[in-house]
């Protein structure tokens, strides 16, 4: 048989190294999620301006990239974040050098609206479903993620 | 003259409702898992064939076509992604409900 005092201890314990040691995804980000949502909204609403030449959109869209730089930025710099790095790298895909990766969903998409000039309605629909599914799933999984305050627990370490 | 606890029984008790946590954990992930992978499929399907008929409509070119396929393999790819980070979520979860039974069965037992 064992003391009280005892068994809580040992559990207080436990339950201490758990928590800081455990955790293998980083937890929910408010600002990362905002960003997100947010971003995708104008990136859909410059695909619809694809229907107009190129060159007369393309300070926006360099606006856009950047925007997009800086979270990616902000994303690489949160901890045990890597599954949501690489997924925006297949949406949004910068390499070490700073170059857009061509393959990756919307600098491809910049890229043909420069060669094509503009697009036509039938495809910017599709393709807007395309990226709004891209963004979707980086917010879901973000959604996701453990909120950072645990009730229970907190509640019983801060009990002595 | 401090409480006195039957660790024994303690742990057998916190054994047997980890085991029943996993187990319920786990079914309703797979349920969830298997789920989303058989609509996401299906979407696959419809969206290529929607393509297919608008390239043969010539409502879409060939790089449009080709475009839309690209993206898919890349949106492929980010749910594969999307599945990995779920799945390592519901195991974060499932060890924040271990340990907040184990908190739970030991005021219990101890009366806290």
């Amino acid at each position: 048989m064992m003391s009280r005092t005892f068994v809580s201890s040992v559990l207080a314990a436990i339950i201490i190294i758990c928590i800081q040691g455990c955790a293998t995804i980083s937890p929910f980000d408010q600002y990362a999620y905002a960003q997100v949502t947010a971003v995708k909204v104008d990136v859909l609403e410059l695909m619809d301006q694809s229907t107009e030449p190129y060159q007369s959109h393309e300070a926006e869209i360099g606006e856009i990239n950047t925007r997009l730089l800086k979270i990616i930025e902000y994303e690489k710099h949160r901890p045990k974040n890597g599954i949501t790095v690489k997924m925006w790298s297949k949406l949004f895909g910068v390499d070490s050098a700073g170059q857009f990766i061509n393959t990756s969903i919307i600098p491809s998409y910049w890229l043909k609206w420069k060669k094509d000039g503009k697009e036509r309605l039938v495809f910017i629909n599709e393709a807007k479903g395309q990226v709004a599914e891209g963004f979707d799933l980086i917010a879901q999984l973000e959604a996701k993620k453990i909120k950072p305050a645990d009730s229970q627990v907190n509640t019983f370490l801060s009990n002595k | 003259m401090a409480a006195q606890v039957d660790f024994a029984d303690l742990f057998e008790h916190l054994k047997d409702q980890a085991v029943t946590l996993a187990s319920i954990s786990l079914e309703q992930y797979e349920n969830e898992a298997k789920k989303g992978a058989l609509l996401f499929l299906n979407e696959i399907k419809e969206k290529l064939a929607r393509w297919t008929l608008l390239l043969a409509d010539h409502q879409l070119t060939t790089d449009d076509f080709e475009w839309l396929v690209n993206s898919q393999k890349q949106l492929m790819e980010m749910h594969a992604l999307n599945q990995a980070g779920l799945t390592t979520i519901r195991v974060e979860q499932f060890k924040n409900s271990v340990l907040n039974m184990v908190v739970d069965t030991v005021f219990s037992f101890v009366k806290i």
